[in-house]
């Protein structure tokens, strides 16, 4: 614990020395005000809800979460620093941990910076601010997912840009796993319970099923367990190429 | 690992062990997703997606079993997750239905394939299948109810876009099944809720939302006399017009025994102007037909005047002298909760109503009764004459008349007390001359109510009208009708309250699907005025202007004596005055269309560059501070090697 902490400590104060962090955090917040009232058509919709904000994250994150992932591991291998990283007094697992929280705790800095949104169209309007609250943490969850595959992608290349294709890759194929096109093409050819659970293990499903408003245990569970075996293998593939 | 491993053992094992992880992952999430169903925590502001006290009690109150037959196609489920997820969570609310009514309620679920006994028998009982468009095949996801002596309901198809009244279609139809016995409600006066085929008009879709909850039966006069039997519980007077005496003595009569009354009165009937359209010259008679009887029961509403309210106006788009405008129409109100009284229940629970052209409801002076206001009005409200908006009315003239302040209207009222006759001198004579029993007739007369009346009073008629209350919406090429406002809900409830059955009324009001932007509406409502008001001095200024020019013109036609070098001057200065008038109106017009651009620009801006910039801001902060640290830390590092030296 002690160790994870350390780690998370130095990671998260080390996003912050760099201007790669600012960079990102600026164009995460440009974009998505830019997409909630030129695409999403906030004022044309003219509902005090943030439907049209939240609606791009999955897309947003799609390649700005890998963006942040993709140095995660492969940078430290490529510079040779991930040597030092295991000198220290530290298991494996705990750094593991202690990365993927300081990128989670950065993105959800990023997604927290986002709340004049919230106060305008709580200005506007009355909106649902128990369904907006779901709904945030929702996508933080999301981004969590992302980052976790991210992580472990990371892990098993020395190259950011492979890293950070493969993480985009999966991720969207995460993503699509709900959309009809998919389950048709599935349900051809694959037993049915097959498609089913590849149905249910969508980002976009689960992530659209919290912003309703109710958070269901399923979600938090299926979200839950995806970073953790995500990270888990980010542990094993770390130890695995130990030295290579 | 332990050092005892080779290499490529190693490697073997980690391999097997994330397989084994992922095989984990999918596996775990299969089983949580048919295991958990109930374990969730519901944020929304209403509780949306936690079922209320009222179906409890409604669930815990069902003395005769009840069968539920739940059709769901597989089809459906597999082909579209949109459908999938709602279909999921219908039949998880009907186990939670099965299980918090401990046995009362027997839940049976098909999936009816196509050309299946399941599939007859899902048609039988009314449900309504929907053509898939990928695979073309029928689908059905519906519900349908019996209870032990055979009646029977549905619910012919779950649409997701109904997902937030989900609850409350079950509970009802749970609800009437348990409770076979509808209350009996009367129907008198002209509007036409069972639609007319000769007219080609449709019924209402209010008719059949009220037919779920009441049995409704539609009374006419036979010449003089109307009967009201004993069995009717409420009566509804909708929109009273062309009664004959001997009706109206009726209906003082039948208050008097003790029958309660929801009147829907109007002073001016849109529905019915727009029926009677081709007969032109229609004239509302409603509320000066219903005049003496309203002053029985101590009230008044004004025959000759309907209620504009300038905060509450609706939104329309209409052609003014040639021009399209969209602009606030006063006569259309949306009366959000703060106009609805919220310790009554038949508007507590209420988000909104709309109302259109209502009038204002007053009590009379030394009335016996109480009068409650229900809806009142914003206190931007202004007597509009009928005769404005009988014809072509125009919206832009009306708004322009909110100069000053206003005073607030109550548009609709709860009145209780002892009422006394309209009829001093007993059964009207028109009546009597026809009647069998003239002398039985005069004998059974009452002066004075025998307990306290309980009348709910709505000076608006034009409430039920489809388009009032519900936005049309067009689904696998069915009609389906989402409310926009709780016009429905506010009749029921108040013919539920009067009937003395409120099991429902908690649940109605839930979840409306509209959450204006109320700022913007504001803001916009604001710069409207003033604009409509400057635009109404410019327009009546051009008119002035035509008008003497067309005048001098003709004068000039009609005598051939040619104008005078002065009257000529007066012409040109006219013309330059029109022109000059014109370029102002379109300035204002553009001014008006600034206003609202600015106000969004404005939200734009900051939404889309504030953060943004306050990150650059700070980020440049701590990477200058950053650089002086480390210089002044390189300098004092030399200063010190330099001192050592």
């Amino acid at each position: 614990m002690a160790g994870t902490l350390a780690i998370l400590r130095r990671e998260l104060a080390g996003y912050f020395t760099s201007p790669l962090a600012y960079v990102f955090i600026t164009i995460f917040l440009m974009l998505s005000g830019a997409l909630t009232f030129y695409l999403g058509g906030f004022f044309q919709r003219g509902q005090a809800d943030l439907q049209a904000f939240f609606l791009f994250h999955p897309w947003l994150y799609l390649f700005l979460i890998p963006a942040v992932a993709m140095r995660l591991w492969a940078e430290e291998r490529k510079t040779g620093t991930i040597e030092f990283l295991m000198t220290l007094p530290v298991s494996t697992a705990q750094a593991v941990a202690g990365k993927f929280l300081a990128a989670w705790a950065f993105a959800g800095i990023a997604l927290s910076l986002t709340f004049p949104i919230w106060i305008t169209v709580n200005v506007l309007g009355s909106p649902d601010n128990g369904v907006i609250l779901a709904t945030y943490l929702g996508s933080w969850l999301m981004a969590g997912s992302y980052l976790a595959i991210g992580a472990c992608l990371s892990a098993v290349t020395r190259n950011q840009v492979i890293a950070f294709v493969l993480a985009a890759a999966v991720c969207f194929v995460f993503n699509l796993a709900g959309i009809e096109l998919v389950q048709n093409f599935l349900r051809a050819w694959t037993p049915g319970f097959f498609a089913d659970a590849v149905g249910s293990f969508s980002f976009l499903s689960n992530y659209q099923a919290i912003s309703q408003g109710v958070i269901d245990l399923r979600h938090l569970l299926f979200f839950g367990s995806l970073i953790g075996i995500a990270l888990l293998i980010n542990a094993l593939v770390v130890d695995l190429r130990k030295g290579v | 690992m332990s050092k005892g491993l080779t290499s490529a053992t190693r490697n073997r094992l980690a391999l097997a062990a994330i397989l084994l992880a992922m095989v984990l992952f999918v596996a775990f999430n299969i089983l949580t997703k048919t295991t958990l169903t109930q374990t969730r925590l519901d944020l929304t502001e209403q509780r949306l997606f936690t079922l209320s006290e009222g179906t409890r009690k409604v669930l815990a109150e069902i003395d005769e079993p009840l069968t539920l037959r739940f059709y769901l196609s597989k089809a459906l489920v597999e082909t579209n997750p949109y459908y999938g997820n709602h279909a999921r969570r219908v039949e998880e609310l009907l186990r939670e239905y099965e299980r918090l009514a401990g046995g009362g309620i027997r839940l049976q679920v098909f999936d009816p394939e196509p050309f299946s006994p399941e599939e007859d028998q899902a048609v039988a009982e009314g449900l309504q299948g929907a053509a898939l468009a990928a695979g073309g095949s029928v689908v059905y996801f519906g519900l349908t109810g019996f209870n032990a002596t055979d009646d029977s309901d549905a619910i012919p198809f779950f649409q997701p876009e109904r997902a937030a009244f989900l609850e409350y279609d079950l509970t009802r139809l749970v609800h009437n099944l348990a409770n076979p016995d509808k209350p009996r409600v009367a129907v008198l006066g002209a509007l036409p809720l069972r639609g007319n085929p000769l007219t080609g008009f449709r019924p209402w879709l209010a008719t059949s939302s009220l037919e779920q909850f009441f049995e409704l039966s539609f009374l006419e006069a036979s010449g003089e006399a109307l009967e009201i039997d004993d069995e009717v519980e409420v009566l509804l007077l909708a929109q009273p017009e062309g009664l004959p005496q001997g009706a109206l003595y009726a209906i003082d009569q039948f208050v008097l025994r003790g029958g309660r009354v929801l009147a829907l009165i109007d002073p001016w009937s849109e529905a019915l102007a727009e029926i009677n359209q081709r007969s032109g010259g229609y004239v509302s008679t409603g509320a000066a037909e219903m005049a003496p009887l309203l002053a029985a029961w101590g009230l008044e509403i004004d025959p000759e005047t309907i209620v504009g309210d300038r905060l509450s106006a609706r939104k329309v788009a209409a052609r003014v002298r040639g021009r399209q405008v969209v602009t606030e129409y006063v006569p259309w109100l949306s009366l959000g909760a703060e106009r609805l009284a919220g310790a009554d229940t038949v508007t507590a629970e209420l988000q909104v109503v709309n109302l259109n052209a209502a009038g204002a409801i007053a009590a009379r002076e030394g009335a016996t009764t109480t009068l409650e206001p229900l809806i009142t009005s914003s206190e931007q409200s202004l007597p509009i004459e009928v005769s404005e908006i009988q014809v072509a009315p125009d919206p832009v003239a009306l708004l322009a008349k909110f100069l000053g302040p206003g005073e607030p209207k109550v548009l609709a009222a709860r009145v209780t007390g002892a009422v006394e006759t309209a009829f001093p001198d007993g059964p009207p004579e028109a009546l009597l001359e026809t009647a069998e029993d003239a002398e039985a007739l005069k004998q059974a007369h009452l002066s004075e109510s025998e307990g306290a009346a309980n009348l709910i009073v709505i000076a608006d008629s034009d409430l039920l009208v489809d388009s009032v209350w519900s936005r049309a919406d067009n689904l696998f090429g069915q009609q389906l009708a989402l409310p926009i406002a709780n016009n429905v809900d506010l009749v029921v409830n108040a013919l539920d309250n009067l009937s003395g059955s409120e099991g429902l009324i908690s649940l109605r009001g839930r979840a409306l699907v509209d959450r204006p932007l109320t700022l913007i509406q504001d803001i916009q409502r604001d710069a409207e005025l003033e604009y409509r008001q400057q635009e109404q001095a410019i327009v009546e200024r051009i008119e002035k202007a035509e008008e003497e020019i067309a005048r001098l013109q003709q004068e000039e036609q009609a005598t051939g004596i040619l104008q005078s070098a002065e009257a000529d001057q007066a012409l040109a200065k006219l013309r330059s005055d029109l022109i000059q008038a014109r370029r102002e109106l379109r300035d204002v017009q553009r001014a008006l269309r600034r206003d609202i651009g600015e106000v969004e620009a404005w939200v734009k801006g900051v939404n889309i560059w504030g953060m943004p910039l306050v990150t650059v801001v700070i980020a440049a902060g701590v990477l200058w501070l950053r650089r002086r640290r480390a210089a002044r830390s390189a300098r004092s590092g030399a200063a010190r090697a330099e001192a050592t030296a």
